[in-house]
């Protein structure tokens, strides 16, 4: 996550919608995006680390996993809100 | 200055009339309490009119007198609140995204403008609105800095091919590039000025004195420079019609900086290195003119000399106040119409280098313009004696 | 006094010189205009409204002729707000449709103290109905129904309230009926009041229907929504209440939103604390008697 990124996180009935306060944006992530979010807001991950735990949490193929938690994180570099090294590691 | 107070009075002040609430809101602010429903009332249109009015919503919340505004007014300075703090918002955040997509091209990058305040958290900031961002990068990076940007979702803006080759050839700058998603306009520049103008600033010694702003990682002009580049910018470059909210940034940098020592003395050497002088001495003037901004001895002696020939200064000490300022939102001024395109005329005349402008401006226009000067001349002294004759009613 | 209070010819001239101003909602509007096409229906479709002095004015307005490319026949007018123009200038047979698009110009493009989305307002007992849309896709006339059988019309066009704030702040201004709707709310509320047919504007035919005595008193008695639906005409259709997830409001709700980045982080938390507070709901209907039994059963 980059630095001066603010987030708040508002629960709507099941699913959560999430505010970034530097930019203004507002985003409703699905699933998968709320769970990488949540891991990344927290501490710095690697693509690689997070794909480990999908595979582990869900049992998701490891070749899917990577593909998936790529797409987001590449979701996120275009919003802002990851620093760009982030999708090489 | 060259001129006496007193007669500044006579001729510029009684147009300025209309917008004394204005001034006094912007030079006391602590004095909105004392303003009447209809003082209110035109303060608010003529600074909706000026882009000030969040200026003057942040004032009137610094300084405690908010809570003792009429309803009405309060609310209307509540949205002005919420623009300016929207506004600021989106400006720090597109810096760190034009940061962020420069960061593989290994250049320095200068805010300039408004940029500048916002991220070095400066008074001028408070409340001001912007649209673009302008950057300065070194020239050989220029290019690098476009592919960079373009390749990260900026894209140019449509003009006809005529205006692009003019931008790349004419003026200092690439055509402005806008961010597809979020609509936002950067500028890039590699000097402060158009490269076809008559004055030449030194650019060298503009990136000898960048500033870098901590924590960051992009810089700012040195406090000299800024001041000289927002001057020019004003009184050389741009539109001056309404831009009286520009005379304020000047004299929010001027008193913010002139705390700092050093900063008053070589002001207006600095501004003669530049070939800037012209520009500094409209600022000193008019900000002690319209916003009692105090110049200290020495520098007005040096700044005197600056000035231009005595005819062509009194048409500015007439023109200029009446033209920065909005009038009255109920009477619009036809003759203040006709100061503001003097001036615009003006501006394209500076812009430009003689043998350009020779294939654009013949010798007819050349009269035409005398002879709009002279009508407006006339024009204005039969206002004033209309005003004169409701006033001795 | 209110503007239907003056006599005609006094409103017309008052109209043209120093202007009217009149009070909707929060909003103080000063009209100038000399367009004799405008009076009457001003006077008509507002006459309900007080007219306001020794108050800050919001809007300074002017509804006028052209001069210039038209000069002699001075056929196109114009809408300006402290001289700045909304729109481009319109053929002066389309006056009324012209003023009533710039005073919602002026509130959405100027109130920001305000969050504001597209959509109609109305309440009645304990229920108040936020309905967003734009105008075409039924919202309007849903909203001329139920306001003519006895609910009360906070907006039609503007749901407007205060970040932090959780009441709608009504405006009852008239409501705007496009095409086939205006035949139809002529015979199903014939004791409704409506102003002028327009037969030909960009966006169809157009009328307006004033809002009830009722609703302009209580102008200035906001509302907290219990209910966000989105109602959509659909021909054929039997009354269809179908419920919609409040994630799923919120996004369609936001597509709808007229300045909603404006306000931070406190306009992200109002919109979503309203949205908490309200079951939200599709409605398809087709024939408008079966939408007022169905809105009638909402609890």
């Amino acid at each position: 996550m980059r630095d001066g990124v603010n987030l708040i996180w508002r629960r709507l009935g099941d699913d959560y919608v999430v505010f970034n306060e530097s930019s203004g944006q507002t985003y409703v992530p699905h699933p998968l995006s709320e769970w990488v979010l949540r891991e990344i807001e927290v501490s710095e991950k690697t693509l690689g680390s997070l794909a480990d735990q999908l595979v582990q949490d869900a049992e998701l193929d490891p070749e899917v996993a990577e593909y998936r938690v790529r797409e987001v994180l590449d979701e996120f570099n275009t919003m802002g809100l990851i620093e760009p090294g982030h999708k090489f590691d | 200055m060259n001129y006496p107070k007193s007669q500044d009075r006579t001729k510029a002040g009684r147009a300025l009339a209309t917008s004394q609430t204005l001034l006094t809101a912007l030079k006391t602010p602590h004095r909105v309490t004392e303003f009447s429903l209809d003082e209110w009332s035109l303060l608010i249109r003529q600074a909706q009119r000026t882009k000030l009015l969040s200026r003057i919503a942040e004032q009137s919340k610094e300084h405690g007198t908010f809570d003792q505004l009429p309803f009405k007014v309060a609310d209307t300075l509540q949205g002005a609140l919420y623009m300016g703090s929207n506004n600021r918002r989106m400006i720090d955040w597109e810096i760190k995204s034009i940061q962020r997509a420069l960061v593989e091209v290994d250049t320095p990058i200068v805010l300039l403008k408004g940029g500048a305040y916002v991220v070095a958290g400066l008074p001028a900031a408070n409340g001001r609105i912007a649209n673009d961002i302008d950057i300065m990068v070194p020239e050989p990076k220029l290019l690098a800095v476009e592919a960079a940007l373009l390749a990260q979702g900026w894209s140019e803006i449509k003009f006809s091919d005529y205006d692009q080759r003019y931008y790349r050839k004419w003026s200092h700058e690439l055509p402005p590039l806008r961010h597809e998603m979020r609509k936002t306009v950067v500028d890039v520049h590699h000097t402060i000025l158009p490269r076809t103008s008559r004055l030449k600033p030194d650019t060298d010694k503009l990136w000898q004195h960048a500033v870098d702003v901590p924590g960051t990682g992009v810089k700012t002009l040195g406090p000299q420079d800024m001041v000289l580049h927002s001057s020019a910018h004003l009184f050389q470059d741009g539109e001056v019609s309404f831009a009286i909210r520009d005379l304020v940034d000047l004299v929010d940098l001027l008193r913010h900086f002139g705390a700092e020592p050093g900063f008053w003395d070589g002001l207006v050497d600095r501004a003669y290195e530049h070939q800037l002088q012209r520009p500094l001495y409209y600022t000193l003037r008019y900000g002690q003119m319209l916003l009692d901004l105090e110049v200290p001895d020495v520098a007005a002696q040096a700044i005197a000399a600056a000035a231009p020939a005595k005819p062509l200064a009194n048409m500015m000490d007439r023109i200029m106040p009446r033209v920065l300022l909005p009038d009255d939102p109920n009477m619009p001024s036809i003759t203040r119409g006709h100061a503001a395109s003097l001036l615009y005329l003006r501006s394209h005349w500076l812009r430009m280098p003689p043998w350009l402008l020779a294939g654009h401006l013949t010798t007819k226009a050349v009269m035409q313009l005398y002879a709009s000067y002279l009508q407006w001349r006339e024009e204005e002294e039969l206002e004033e004696e209309d005003t004169e004759e409701e006033e001795a009613y | 006094m209110n503007v239907g209070n003056l006599n005609p010819d006094t409103f017309a001239q008052t109209l043209a010189s120093t202007g009217i101003t009149v009070r909707c909602g929060p909003f103080v509007t000063r009209i100038i205009s000399e367009l004799p096409e405008l009076t009457a229906p001003i006077q008509l479709l507002y006459s309900e409204f007080p007219i306001i002095e020794d108050s800050l004015v919001d809007f300074h307005v002017r509804v006028k002729a052209k001069s210039g490319l038209s000069h002699r026949l001075r056929s196109h007018i114009t809408f300006t707000l402290d001289r700045e123009e909304a729109f481009f200038p319109f053929h002066r047979s389309l006056a009324l449709p012209l003023f009533e698009w710039g005073m919602n110009w002026c509130v959405y493009g100027n109130a920001h103290q305000f969050e504001m989305i597209h959509g109609a307002a109305v309440q009645r007992g304990k229920q108040t109905l936020m309905m967003p849309g734009v105008s075409g896709a039924g919202k309007s006339t849903l909203c001329a129904a139920l306001v003519s059988r006895g609910w009360r019309l906070l907006s039609d066009e503007l749901a407007i309230w205060r970040p932090g704030e959780d009441v709608i702040l009504p405006l009852a201004r008239p409501i705007s009926l496009k095409n086939y709707s205006i035949e139809l709310m002529k015979s199903f509320a014939p004791n409704e009041t409506f102003g002028p047919y327009f037969g030909n504007t960009a966006k169809g035919a157009l009328a307006h229907m004033r809002a009830p005595r009722e609703s302009v008193r209580k102008m200035d008695e906001p509302s907290a929504p219990t209910h966000i639906i989105f109602p959509r005409y659909t021909a054929g259709s039997g009354p269809e209440l179908e419920a919609v997830s409040k994630r799923d409001a919120f996004v369609r709700l936001s597509e709808y939103a007229l300045n909603y980045p404006v306000h931070g982080k406190e306009g992200f938390n109002s919109l979503v604390d309203m949205i908490e507070k309200c079951d939200c709901y599709d409605f398809r209907y087709s024939i408008l008697d079966d939408a007022i039994r169905a809105f009638d059963e909402l609890s």
